[in-house]
């Protein structure tokens, strides 16, 4: 049942939002459902053994309500679940035009997300997929930068190309299943030849890939998270982008294991040429926001890459690392929205000399900076360490080169750092002040997460433990 | 001492040509090359979609020509609704 809620809460709020006249009762409102979420959330997580619901929904065809939460959804919802206030106290004091369409929306983007991790039904699995970006869609549209029309319909039109790509693999698994259901288990049973196989691994490979997005299905991204309102850029790359991770390890992994073993080669191979690329054109970015995009992207090869090696220790990392890489991008998200609301630019050209200005911020900022590199003592190490473990086993070249991406993560974020707090202050830096209580308060839940999980992972390996054992148990 | 020239020598070595590597990636490779090729995906559908749209002359004789050319390969079809599908088949 709290599976259920867990769904039905933000699609219920995000409703009730969309309908509120006053943009402010809108704020708050959805900032408390956001809390009461959590709180479900945290509750599932303590609960014990993987919690499962079960309903009738299109009985003709076969498809039903069936939510699973096992550690991984746990861990996943949990992180869904914690982002939305977070984000909300971030931009509190942002003021948008329609507030109340913009936290509806923001609500029904995330009942969407939930119920990506939580279904065990293909065709509600596909539901909540589409579900997830329609939300987004429309926020990116509304409320993004100049360029917004033309990067929301690329966007679209490129994640809605792999999204069809998998609805025909779903349909063409469907027909073949012995007892016509979308579930998991029957799913899990089809019986393929290899030729297909090949094939239906590439059709959901390719939805996934590009949404991660992993090299060189990435081109849609640095500029939907540049131009899209922050607050949504922060859904994206901290909650969004962990459905594609997710759904390898959820369904592809287990329906065609011949299939990813075989490509495993190519796809680690692409990963560690997408985290070099990635890292080397953050490096000369001049703009935060696409900084912090094309060093997503180098994070999440690394994600990619340790998925198919087939080891257990690399998939605890990926594990960790889908929750901590959610937690830090988020801070980062909101240290650059900051600055932007403040001084009017992310151009780092135009930044400077902010830690005379902001001292608090800037120390936060440094954390998070630290945290992107993946330092020891942040959550970022824990999951670094346990993927290129993995992948050190899988083949020692590939790690080396794979290794390269931490010089270059902290070539380019230390760069960051530099040029936005140390130096003079300038006439643009001039008029910033010290960042408000909310962000504080934001940063400090965020700083708190990647300290305390950088010293202690093991509540999140306990959690997660149980999918990776039972992803490993069959082999 | 001039700090034996160690600066200049990981100038020489590391920094620079990664810089040059990194700039070359940023400009050629990912503007022009990867994202060249998906705008590039959907520039020649937009651009397939203007040819499409003259056919649409409102010339009637141009339309009768279709007609009568859309009658020909539906018959191809219905004669040969089999062979297809179990061309359709064989390939997947």
């Amino acid at each position: 049942m709290i599976t259920l809620l867990l769904i039905l809460t933000p699609l219920v709020t995000g409703l009730i939002a969309l309908f509120l006249k006053q943009g402010n009762a809108a704020k708050n409102f959805a900032l408390l459902a956001s809390v009461a979420i959590a709180a479900l959330a945290l509750s599932a997580v303590f609960a014990p053994g993987t919690i499962t619901y079960d309903a009738s929904w299109l009985a003709s065809i076969g498809s039903r309500i069936t939510l699973k939460a096992d550690g991984m959804a746990k861990m996943l919802t949990l992180l869904t679940a914690i982002s939305f206030p977070v984000i909300f106290t971030a931009i509190y004091n942002n003021t948008y035009k329609q507030a109340s369409s913009f936290y509806g929306l923001m609500l029904l983007s995330q009942a969407g997300l939930m119920g990506v991790f939580l279904a065990s039904d293909a065709l509600l699995f596909y539901f909540f997929w589409e579900l997830a970006l329609i939300p987004v869609y429309f926020l990116c549209s509304i409320w993004g930068g100049e360029k917004r029309i033309a990067v929301t319909f690329k966007f679209f039109v490129y994640t809605f190309v792999g999204s069809l790509l998998m609805l025909i693999g779903i349909l063409f698994m469907y027909f073949n299943t012995a007892d016509q259901s979308f579930s998991w288990q029957s799913f899990q049973a089809v019986e393929l030849s290899a030729k297909q196989e090949g094939v239906l691994f590439w059709l959901f490979f390719i939805a996934f890939a590009i949404k991660m997005p992993i090299f060189p299905f990435h081109t849609w991204q640095p500029d939907a998270y540049e131009q899209s309102p922050t607050a949504t850029t922060m859904v994206m790359s901290g909650i969004m982008v962990k459905m594609g991770v997710f759904a390898v390890i959820r369904w592809l992994l287990p329906m065609f294991p011949t299939a990813a073993a075989q490509s495993a080669n190519l796809i680690i191979i692409l990963s560690v040429i997408g985290m070099i690329y990635a890292s080397l054109i953050a490096i000369r970015q001049d703009d935060i926001k696409r900084m912090i995009a094309y060093s997503s992207i180098a994070h999440i090869g690394l994600m990619s890459a340790a998925m198919f090696t087939n080891n257990a220790t690399a998939m605890d990392g990926v594990m960790i690392q889908m929750f901590s890489h959610g937690v830090n991008v988020i801070g980062l998200w909101i240290i650059a929205d900051l600055i932007e609301k403040q001084l009017g630019t992310t151009n780092m050209k135009e930044l400077g000399g902010l830690a005379q200005k902001a001292p608090v911020m800037a120390i936060l900022l440094v954390v998070m900076a630290l945290a992107n590199v993946a330092l020891p003592l942040t959550n970022a190490f824990i999951g670094e360490f346990l993927m290129f473990n993995g992948l050190f086993q899988y083949n020692m070249v590939m790690a080396g080169i794979a290794g390269i991406s931490i010089i270059l993560a902290a070539v380019y974020t230390l760069n960051m750092v530099q040029r936005v707090i140390y130096g003079n202050v300038n006439a643009t830096t001039e008029k910033a002040s010290e960042m408000p209580f909310n962000i504080q308060v934001a940063l400090v839940i965020i700083t708190l997460m990647i300290l305390v999980f950088g010293v202690y992972p093991q509540p999140l390996l306990d959690l997660t433990g149980d999918t990776v054992s039972a992803i490993f148990v069959n082999k | 001492m001039n700090k034996w020239y160690v600066d200049e020598l990981y100038n020489a070595i590391v920094v620079n040509p990664l810089n040059a590597l990194a700039g070359f990636l940023k400009q050629v490779v990912e503007k022009s090359g990867i994202d060249g090729v998906v705008n590039g995906v959907g520039k020649f559908i937009a651009y397939g979609s203007r040819q499409v749209r003259l056919i649409q002359s409102g010339q009637v004789a141009s339309y009768l020509l279709i007609m009568i050319l859309s009658l020909v390969v539906f018959f191809i079809i219905w004669f040969n609704d089999s062979t297809i599908i179990g061309f359709l088949n064989k390939l997947f």
